[in-house]
């Protein structure tokens, strides 16, 4: 009912709505052109500078994915429907307006060893049974913000709600409902013709109420709630089956851009993060995840000629996580906290270096990019000592091609990575090898520890409709040769 | 517009380094841990040796194993937790002029290590891993009646839970020695080293789990388990007792309220003045009765003067032997009859043969100590005449 309605206002929209026929063109060229450049204008003070024109973009996606190898936590596959709402509105008296919408239907397969939400976020301090099983997801997101410009600076506010639920219809019985709160301000001053510097600031509130249930009269499996390389608080596993989790970001970025896509880009940015976990029947916060992000990122585009532009560009960031465990007594049926401990760390350092050259004409447009990657990534757990380590290279080529025919627009994009960990080190010490719960531990090293090639292609036909309206439809298909892999998507929309 | 760039700048920077600043410190706390180590009551010049200390954290169920210096202090530190601490070790002992050394045992939960050093303070209690049934007494002279007659139905034996776990009496075996240990004879074939030699078996009934007995706790088997002392007020009130044998049909009475141990051989007729001995046995599981009965029919012979007699009897391998006490008259006494390694001592409750205060008197295990739980342990050292009291008063008597 309620995803009829969403296809309801969807059509409804549609059809009520004026187009203006070069709309879809220049989005599409500068989204092919800019690609790289988005980070640097993520404020909501320089979203007027990267939205080159008014525009509305409505479309229902598809999506499939099924896999062969997968991080167990995350499951096989999924069958994804989206319907995405983008708006961008420019208005008098140098306000800019803008929105979105999304709705997400996910049918998740085989996840296991994970029963909540949000998974890369929570992570290690997720609530876990070793059944698992298919999973229904619904997401819901709304975002909208404004901007304005006062002479030479600009103000902007921009906030986002996104709702999650995720269910389970045979036990364990999952029912996970998270919501994130977001706003973002940021001012924005004009340094000179072509440069701006911006200061954002972005605050975050995060939720989450994390609960299995069990019909089955014939036993259940212990509900367990993980700290990190499989281990898990003895005293605590068992039957809390509820877990909440209370997060909140905070960041900071300043961004150097010009107002034309063309010149140097800088940005710095610092985002942290707090989040406590909470479970049943216990007074004082179980897990305590801080994490701090760094990224420095750093950018030069110029025109070779009236058609051709060549960018090169690079990036660092530095991801840390740091959690805290605190440790419980018996005491006459009351559990005392008795200690708050950093037992899991986690660093990730990304160095990422790019070329790109750019090439726009009447009738096409085309980019081609090369970068690499190194990536280090490092996991330890201090009592049983446990430790991941592992380096990453990454290499990828992205075409990219805009072909106009009369009225049509055919938009074709092929993306080849390849990733060699070039070494990979693992020492646990929780549990016998002959446990399930090391066979997950291995599986999801030996996930991580392959060399795999990457390829994508992707093909967008936009044809022009009554009322001047643009509609597109598009497919792609990607694969993955070591973990056979597969994902096909389709979408459609329209934009005016 | 270069004051409002600086400004930028400077929120920035301010908000940058408020962001990064340190967070509270997580670091994990070690305690140091000193042992006070309490050895068990009535025990005499103690020794501790071969100290091995087992925490285990609740929280993270991770074992650590420690070891005592020279100071009582733990040779690793602690991290912060809920433990529990189990140890092993040997304890040397002297009683009656004699050095033992027996397993030492403790546990403790319940300790809450903050990262302060501590002192634990740990119980000991012996423990022998072989540890099972034992014979806790055994009347065997009977009593006389105020006119002085003698009165012959209330023997019994005790038996008695000297371990931790929760044993199952059933298919116990009790048996009385064909040998005597005042007379000495050249047995052919010689089997006393490997085997007991008896006529007289009962076994308590059972399927295997009818009749647990847990730690500390004993059963009372009586030859007839009535209350004698409505006949004798000199004897014991046994009509509760837990088994009753079947005694010579000429001398049995049956309490039908108390049930009968089962027969296999012979009739247990105690010897009233000692010169028996007796083992407390159990078949395995994979040996019944009838295949015990054939596999171990035991022909012997021995000079009887100048007459060869031979004899029959059954031989019980001292593999199926949990306990046995040799019991003698000490001024006749002239061997012990079965293999040292199950007794190498005997007990009596008459020094002189035929001597009547022997009668209402009894062999009584010693005790050795009582663990915290309240759980005594008897002394068990394969040598009755440093376990047992001799000549003690019956402990049935003051029930």
């Amino acid at each position: 009912m309620r995803l009829l309605s969403i296809i309801t206002l969807y059509i409804s929209i549609c059809t009520i709505s004026k187009a203006q026929d070069s709309t879809y063109l220049k989005l599409q060229q500068h989204k092919l052109l800019n690609d790289k450049l988005n980070n640097y204008y993520d404020a909501p003070s320089l979203k007027d500078l990267n939205s080159p024109v008014p525009y509305t973009d409505m479309n229902i996606n598809y999506k499939q994915q099924r896999s062969e190898k997968y991080i167990w936590q995350k499951g096989s596959g999924f069958n994804n429907f989206n319907i995405n709402i983008n708006s961008f509105l420019a208005k008098k008296n140098d306000i800019n307006l803008w929105g979105g919408f999304y709705y997400n239907n996910i049918a998740a397969r085989e996840v296991n060893y994970n029963e909540t939400l949000d998974y890369d976020y929570l992570y290690p301090y997720i609530m876990a049974d070793s059944v698992g099983g298919d999973l229904k997801d619904e997401h819901y997101a709304i975002s909208g913000g404004i901007s304005k410009l006062f002479n030479k600076t600009t103000l902007g506010l921009e906030s986002s709600f996104i709702g999650k639920q995720s269910i389970r219809n045979r036990d364990p019985r999952t029912q996970n409902i998270s919501s994130n709160f977001n706003i973002k301000v940021s001012a924005n001053q004009k340094l000179n013709s072509i440069y701006n510097l911006t200061l954002a600031v972005v605050g975050e509130r995060y939720f989450q109420k994390a609960k299995v249930e069990f019909n089955s009269e014939l036993g259940r499996p212990n509900i367990i709630h993980e700290t990190g390389f499989g281990n898990f608080n003895k005293l605590l596993a068992g039957s809390r089956d509820n877990a909440e989790y209370l997060g909140y970001n905070y960041g900071l970025s300043l961004h150097f851009v010009p107002s034309h896509q063309l010149g140097w880009f800088a940005l710095a940015k610092y985002t942290g993060t707090t989040i406590d976990k909470r479970v049943q029947n216990l007074a004082d916060i179980m897990n305590e995840a801080y994490k701090d992000n760094f990224e420095i990122q750093l950018g030069h585009k110029l025109a070779v000629n009236s058609h051709s532009k060549l960018e090169i560009g690079m990036n660092y960031t530095d991801k840390k996580l740091k959690g805290v465990e605190a440790k419980f007594h018996i005491e006459q049926s009351l559990m005392p906290i008795l200690s708050r401990e950093n037992l899991f760390n986690s660093t990730s350092k990304d160095w990422t270096g790019y070329i790109s050259l750019q090439r726009n004409s009447n009738n096409y447009d085309w980019f081609a990019t090369v970068s690499s990657s190194l990536i280090n990534q490092h996991e330890t757990y201090q009592i049983p000592l446990s430790e991941e380590k592992f380096e990453f290279i990454n290499i990828e080529g992205q075409f990219g091609w805009n072909q106009r025919f009369k009225e049509n627009l055919l938009s074709l994009n092929f993306i080849y990575n390849y990733s060699n960990p070039l070494s990979a080190t693992r020492e646990w010490n929780s549990f016998a090898s002959n446990t399930n719960r090391y066979a997950m531990l291995l599986n999801n090293y030996n996930y991580k520890n392959t060399q795999t090639s990457f390829v994508d292609f992707g093909a967008r036909l936009s044809f022009p409709v009554p009322k001047l309206q643009t509609f597109y439809i598009g497919a792609n298909a990607s694969h993955v040769f070591a973990y056979a892999l597969t994902n096909f998507g389709l979408t459609s929309g329209f934009v005016f | 517009m270069k004051k409002r760039i600086y400004s930028l700048i400077v929120i920035f920077n301010i908000l940058f380094t408020f962001a990064a600043c340190e967070r509270d410190n997580f670091d994990i706390k070690y305690s140091g841990i000193r042992i006070k180590l309490n050895v068990p009551t009535g025990i005499q010049n103690p020794n501790l040796t071969e100290i091995i200390l087992t925490f285990k954290e609740s929280n993270t169920g991770i074992e650590t194993i420690a070891m005592l210096d020279e100071m009582d202090k733990l040779d690793k530190v602690l991290p912060t937790g809920s433990y529990t601490v189990t140890l092993n070790g040997k304890i040397g002992y002297s009683r009656d002029n004699i050095r033992f050394v027996e397993k030492v045992k403790s546990y403790k939960d319940g300790i809450a290590l903050t990262g302060q050093d501590q002192t634990i303070s740990l119980d000991l209690f012996l423990a022998n891993d072989n540890a099972g049934f034992i014979f806790k007494e055994i009347f065997f002279t009977g009593t006389q009646t105020p006119e002085n007659k003698l009165y012959q139905g209330d023997k019994y034996f005790l038996i008695y839970n000297n371990s931790e776990d929760t044993l199952y009496a059933d298919k116990l075996l009790i048996s009385q020695s064909t040998f005597l240990t005042t007379t000495k004879r050249e047995y052919t074939p010689n089997v006393m080293n490997e085997a007991f030699t008896t006529t007289d078996i009962c076994m308590i009934p059972g399927n295997g789990m009818d009749y647990p007995i847990a730690p500390g706790h004993q059963l009372l088997i009586a030859s007839n388990a009535i209350d004698h002392t409505e006949s004798n007020p000199n004897s014991f009130d046994l009509k509760n007792a837990d088994f009753e044998m079947q005694l010579l049909a000429a001398i049995n009475v049956d309490n039908p309220e108390v049930t009968n141990t089962i027969t296999i051989s012979g009739s247990m007729t105690m010897h009233n003045r000692g010169f028996t001995s007796y083992v407390l046995a159990r078949l395995p599981e994979n040996v019944s009765v009838d295949d015990f009965k054939t596999e171990h029919y035991y022909t012997y012979s021995y000079l009887s003067g100048t007459r060869i007699v031979t004899a029959n009897a059954y031989k019980i391998p001292n593999s199926y032997i949990l306990d046995a006490v040799n019991l003698t008259v000490p001024t006749v006494f002239e061997w012990i009859v079965m293999s040292p390694q199950l007794d190498m001592g005997s007990s009596y409750a008459g020094k002189l043969d035929g001597d009547t205060n022997r009668f209402g008197k009894s062999v009584l295990r010693k005790e050795l100590t009582t663990n915290p739980d309240g759980r005594v342990i008897y002394q068990d050292t394969n040598n009755s005449t440093v376990d047992f009291i001799p000549e003690a008063t019956p402990s049935i008597k003051n029930k």
